[in-house]
């Protein structure tokens, strides 16, 4: 049973392609480049989108039961938080095109990590303790607030390139970007709390007696959580802006992933299915 | 010369300072890292062994600077204890001016937020009454609490403030942290404790701390009776969908909850909480049948039946056997130790039987055995042999008891913190200005929804005012 898979290859190869396209249209600066580039974006987004739906109604449930399902949807919300944006009117124009590019790249590798011959595909029966409501509401809402947070650290990573080749003819970019930072971190932290903190102990309390345990995956869950509440008091309360903070958000988004794949792989925890 | 209330100002505003707070979170970020890479020996059982693997010189730092405990620790304390401290202080602080923005009844003259929108408008010499007129179109985008100032330059501000609770937002968060952080502190005050529940204790009354095989005795109001268990699996296959246990918990003569507990449906109940903890078989309540056989003549003489950890006599023997640990499958470790080998394939049960008492010409025995499905073709070094010719291994259930007084600030923390965030992402205060000069008419706004909302508003006030204008936008 691999329902979606067939949804999933498609968006993955257009991902790829669509990055290719945006990057293409930064360097040609070509208008029929840059519409072919975002319709592969906006066609991967929608065949993941019909992939997750049709994956979930196959589970009775939400599809982020193992770790191929868990990389699909990690790049579906990559997208959906980028999509929000342009929605929201916070991107716009060429900054909307080069955050696409690292966005597009992201949520690529996500698929092709999931796509790789190392993860199945195939749907596995839970085991009795991720049979819950909460593992929908605890594993979206951080994955939502990771995807605000991926858009950060692409953002992030954006602001460090374009400052180290400043000629100072860059400035109203660089101000445009920091400001994006700070938002997608905004929008991203209180749904990252929500769901990794308190949905996570809630569940925790629920199916192991307790709130809290230092669990490696908790504990590095906090680490990250920690990063951003540095962010956002520097920031917000300290005055910081440009290199400073951008390199806070793109060691917070390592963090988040190094705790959503890295911590399983490498040490031993109550979260090792996950 | 400094006074001692000079210097318990100094002191407060440092340990209130936002400076020493990103230490702090510095600091908390790097040892909660720390503990999550090194195994902790209170939650790994073989820490101490890794930490060695390491080599002496990594051992004794691990071992020394208690990094092998971190989050039980004292420096880890020392930590947490100045992060309160200073989060109270802060939080204490912030409060005071905070409750004057809101409740004051004057609104802030500061504009400095990202998202202000200025739009400066070309309009005809005011009126002598706009800035009535001003102040009413203030009130009509909806923004209250409208206040008069005189500008450096002759001017006049008319400012409106809405959302001003808002302002609240991070204050609230504080709050909700130091609540989960007091939380956490009761948590000292928890206890926990385990039920180990065989077949065989199905349907008895259990009081929390009598003779039954109970791990760290948690008292209870109430005696618990478990009166069935089990496991579900998947269709068709083997795979555990779910382990539940049927409940019942009296008071006294009164049964005061019936429920069936599973994983992810615990029972709460007086402050306590019951949860489904651990299934599987018990090979220490293993009950074993043995042939007893003579083994020079190769024929069963009798049978016994007994309960690992029991001793029974052994008929027409003046001897008695003694079942010590059964083995659901029987192997010899690379040292040549036996081990179980747990519910393995091709599994070979067996039993470690001891054996006492005098053999048929009087002389004193005491010897080990294993007892096999099977006899041994060699090694027999007794004129008695026994053979398992079965065993009913009985299924368990761990039940889990937590009473912790901590829990209900923890929710309590949760909802102010999200709370709080939602107030202060989503929900900040809002502010509108109309500078009203000789000719001119400036408006600036800033708040929720960005520049796009604030030149939304600045046009609603210039289309209530009615005023001919020719605009220029300040992005």
């Amino acid at each position: 049973m691999n329902q979606g898979v067939l949804y999933f290859d498609i968006a993955a190869i257009a991902y790829i392609v669509a990055f290719f396209g945006l990057l293409a249209t930064r360097l040609f600066n070509r208008s029929w480049i840059r519409r072919v580039g975002t319709g592969l974006f906006v066609l991967a987004f929608a065949a993941q989108s019909v992939g997750l739906i049709l994956r979930g109604l196959a589970l009775g449930g939400f599809p982020v039961t193992n770790t191929y399902e868990s990389l699909v949807f990690y790049g579906w919300v990559f997208a959906l938080s980028f999509v929000t944006l342009i929605v929201a009117g916070v991107l716009r124009g060429r900054l909307r095109d080069t955050v696409g590019i690292g966005v597009g790249l992201l949520a690529a590798l996500a698929m092709a990590v999931a796509g790789s011959p190392l993860r199945s595909p195939d749907i596995a029966p839970l085991v009795p303790a991720l049979r819950s409501h909460w593992l929908a509401l605890h594993v979206s809402l951080v994955f939502v607030g990771e995807g605000f947070f991926a858009v950060a650290f692409v953002t992030g990573v954006l602001y460090l390139f374009t400052a180290r080749r400043d000629r100072g003819d860059r400035t109203e970019l660089l101000t445009r970007l920091d400001i994006l930072i700070y938002r997608a971190i905004a929008i991203g932290f209180p749904f990252f709390t929500l769901g990794g903190l308190f949905f996570g102990a809630i569940w925790a309390k629920h199916a192991w007696g307790r709130y809290w345990g230092w669990d490696p995956k908790e504990t590095f869950m906090l680490v990250t959580w920690l990063v951003y509440v540095l962010f956002l008091h520097v920031r917000v309360q300290r005055g910081w802006h440009g290199r400073r903070t951008a390199w806070i958000a793109v060691i917070g988004f390592l963090l988040a992933l190094f705790t959503f794949a890295g911590v399983n792989f490498l040490i031993r925890g109550l979260h090792s299915y996950a | 010369m400094r006074t001692n209330r000079d210097l318990f100002t100094l002191l407060a505003a440092r340990l209130s300072s936002l400076r020493l707070a990103t230490v702090l979170i510095l600091l908390l970020i790097i040892a909660c890292a720390v503990g999550g890479v090194i195994p902790q020996s209170p939650v790994t059982p073989n820490a101490e062994a890794i930490y060695r693997s390491y080599g002496l010189f990594w051992y004794r730092l691990i071992t020394r600077l208690q990094l092998d405990d971190v989050f039980g620790s004292a420096w880890f304390f020392v930590l947490i204890g100045t992060f309160v401290l200073n989060l109270l202080l802060c939080t204490g602080r912030r409060l005071r001016r905070s409750v004057r923005q809101v409740f004051g009844s004057t609104c802030a003259t500061q504009l400095n937020d990202e998202t202000s929108q200025t739009v400066a408008f070309s309009a005809r010499r005011p009126s002598a009454d706009l800035e009535e007129s001003v102040r009413k179109a203030i009130r009509r985008v909806g923004f209250r609490c409208v206040n008069r100032q005189d500008s450096a330059d002759g001017g006049v501000w008319l400012t409106g403030c809405r959302w001003r609770w808002g302002a609240l937002g991070a204050d609230i968060v504080h709050v909700g942290i130091l609540i989960i952080l007091l939380g956490a502190l009761l948590g000292i005050f928890r206890e926990e404790g385990s039920f180990r529940i065989d077949e065989w204790q199905t349907g008895v009354r259990l009081p929390a701390c009598g003779d039954v095989d109970v791990s760290d005795c948690v008292p209870l109001p109430y005696d618990v009776q478990v009166n069935d268990f089990g496991v579900e699996t998947y269709d068709q296959t083997t795979r555990v969908k779910d382990y539940w246990a049927d409940v019942v918990l009296w008071r006294g003569e009164d049964a005061i909850e019936r429920a069936r507990l599973s994983v992810n449906r615990p029972l709460s109940i007086g402050g306590t909480g019951l949860y489904v903890w651990r299934y599987g078989e018990n090979a220490n309540g293993a009950l074993v049948r043995l042939q007893v056989v003579d083994a020079g003549r190769d024929i069963v003489t009798t049978e016994i039946e007994l309960r690992v950890g029991e001793t029974v006599p052994i008929p027409g023997l003046q001897a008695r056997v003694t079942a010590i640990r059964f083995y659901r499958s029987y192997a010899l470790s690379e040292a040549g130790e036996p081990i179980d080998r747990g519910n393995a394939t091709g599994g070979h049960p067996a039993v470690l039987l001891q054996v006492d008492g005098f053999a048929e010409d009087g002389e004193a025995i005491a010897y080990q055995d294993v007892a096999f499905p099977f006899l041994p073709e060699s090694g027999a070094e007794s004129d008695t042999a026994f053979i398992l010719a079965d065993a009913q291994v009985p299924s368990f259930i761990d039940l889990h008891v937590t009473r912790n007084p901590g829990y209900p600030f923890f929710w309590w923390g949760f909802i102010l913190v999200m709370a709080g965030l939602a107030v202060a992402f989503y929900l900040r205060p809002s502010m509108l200005r109309v500078t009203i000069e000789a000719d001119h008419l400036q408006i600036t706004a800033q708040g929720r929804g960005g520049a796009q909302r604030a030149e939304r508003l600045a046009r609603d006030i210039v289309a209530i005012l009615g005023l001919d204008s020719q605009e220029e936008v300040d992005q």
